[in-house]
């Protein structure tokens, strides 16, 4: 099955399912990103995906075609980790933040340095509180406005801006000294 | 503008993320303020190393799986269409008033006058007066009508009540078909039906003395018999109840049974093995002869 997220999702309503499938193989690497940086542990993220992804498919007749599938898709995630996070109230563990056993495995010495200097950027993140986490993702890594984010996490946008500078600053912090260190 | 007030806006004008009165201002303020500016630098290199470095995880293989493994099979009907066979919408509530006035119209239709039945009166060994318009007790007169638990009612009296003519006629005797009409939209023109004779359901009771065991055994569990109206077929008179010969107490739910239950049939190995495929048919045809006997009042 081919063509834009827009006809593979009219091809869905239509009754075809390998279209639905289509559309978690471009999308899967999106929704799962999000949801491991917004919640830290590997096998919830998985499982907050998996949610996702069926919470869009129920929801497909509702989607209105306008070329923004992945911002639709998204906002899903972002709303069920928001509110997984809400309603089990705990400090998600980042153990597993700086695991990349693929790069580390293959990876030659200049890949090294730059896994280590992502594992770095990728504590600090980790050390931020998540309001400020979720602000720097999908500011950072989505490429998202500030209202786009506003939107997403259902704040003010001054409240994302203030989030953002502050997590910014906490992150320069927490930078100088890793290197440092 | 102090640098603590500005500082929260540089972050925002880095990103391009201002409106254009406040850009002026922080443009204007970072002119002026080395500070200031050199915040700015690093907040936009530290941008610089989030968008490079801040990279999407790879998704695990089973992700896929475990997804369309939980993705219902589709339903094309539910795909939203426009035109379909089933009206829908305001088309349907549009077919509400027409339903309304074709309901009001069918009741106006003139329906044939029954002739009025004469007042019978069931005395089934004690007289039951009911009490009239006027207050006057008067016998029940028997309904014209009469509905589904009317029917049964009588036609479980049939056995044992008597019928009382007109107010001061002695009891005859006699059963209801033999005193009025007892179904008068069945009998046009309120012409009564010959009485039953015991010569006339001397075949019947043949017949139903040959129906397989099984059969038998069905119309007995009256209980456990569905409740079905009997079929009949076009043209054939409506069944009645057939004669137990006073073995049992008779019951509606038998006569609904007798078109409905089909009694298996014996292999012709099973029988003596010397009859004839003429023999057969015709032993397979008698409970058919029984199902769709006409039975009269």
């Amino acid at each position: 099955v081919h063509g834009t997220d827009d006809e593979l999702v009219a091809h869905c309503l239509r009754g075809r399912r390998e279209a639905f499938s289509e559309l978690v193989l471009r999308h899967q690497k999106m929704v799962y990103s999000v949801a491991r940086y917004m919640l830290g542990d590997a096998h919830v993220a998985e499982d907050m995906a998996q949610e996702a992804f069926l919470h869009a498919y129920q929801a497909l007749p509702s989607y209105r075609a306008q070329g923004k599938f992945p911002a639709w898709l998204r906002q899903i995630v972002t709303r069920l980790c928001l509110n997984h996070r809400r309603d089990s109230r705990r400090e998600v563990a980042w153990a597993d933040l700086t695991d990349h056993p693929a790069e580390v495995a293959d990876g030659p010495d200049s890949r090294v340095g730059q896994w280590e200097q992502r594992g770095a950027v990728r504590r600090a993140i980790e050390a931020l509180p998540p309001d400020y986490r979720d602000a720097i993702v999908l500011r950072y890594m989505e490429d998202l406005t500030y209202d786009e984010i506003a939107r997403h996490l259902g704040v003010p946008v001054s409240t994302v801006e203030t989030r953002l500078h502050r997590a910014k600053k906490q992150l320069r912090q927490l930078l100088q000294e890793s290197i440092a260190s | 503008m102090t640098c603590d007030q500005l500082e929260i806006w540089i972050s925002a004008y880095q990103d391009g993320e201002m409106e254009p009165r406040r850009r002026r201002l922080v443009e204007a303020h970072l002119a002026a303020c080395s500070e200031c500016r050199a915040l700015g630098e690093e907040m936009a290199a530290l941008a610089t190393t989030l968008r490079a470095d801040l990279e999407r995880w790879e998704p695990p293989d089973t992700l896929h799986t475990r997804v369309m493994h939980r993705v219902p099979e589709p339903k094309p009907a539910a795909a939203p269409s426009r035109g379909g066979r089933t009206p829908r919408g305001w088309l349907s509530f549009g077919l509400v008033p027409v339903g309304l006035l074709a309901a009001w119209l069918l009741t106006l239709k003139p329906r044939p006058v029954a002739p009025p039945p004469s007042p019978v009166r069931i005395t089934n060994n004690v007289t039951s007066p009911a009490v009239g318009p006027s207050g006057s007790t008067s016998p029940k007169p028997l309904s014209a009508n009469p509905g589904r638990k009317d029917r049964v009612r009588n036609a479980a009296d049939d056995n044992h009540g008597t019928v009382q003519g007109p107010a001061g006629e002695p009891p005859k005797g006699t059963t209801r078909s033999q005193a009025g009409p007892r179904r008068p939209a069945s009998t046009p023109g309120g012409v009564r039906r010959a009485p039953r004779t015991g010569t006339e359901l001397e075949p019947l009771r043949r017949l139903i003395k040959l129906r397989p065991p099984r059969w038998q055994e069905r119309m007995v569990e009256g209980p456990r018999l569905r409740q079905h109206p009997p079929v009949r077929m076009a043209g054939a008179p409506r069944p009645v109840r057939p004669d137990m010969g006073g073995r049992q107490k008779p019951s509606p739910a038998r006569i609904t049974v007798v078109d409905y239950v089909l009694p298996e049939v014996p292999a012709p190995a099973a029988e003596t093995g010397t009859k004839t495929k003429t023999e057969f048919v015709l032993r397979a045809a008698e409970p058919y002869q029984v199902s769709t006997a006409s039975f009269d009042y």
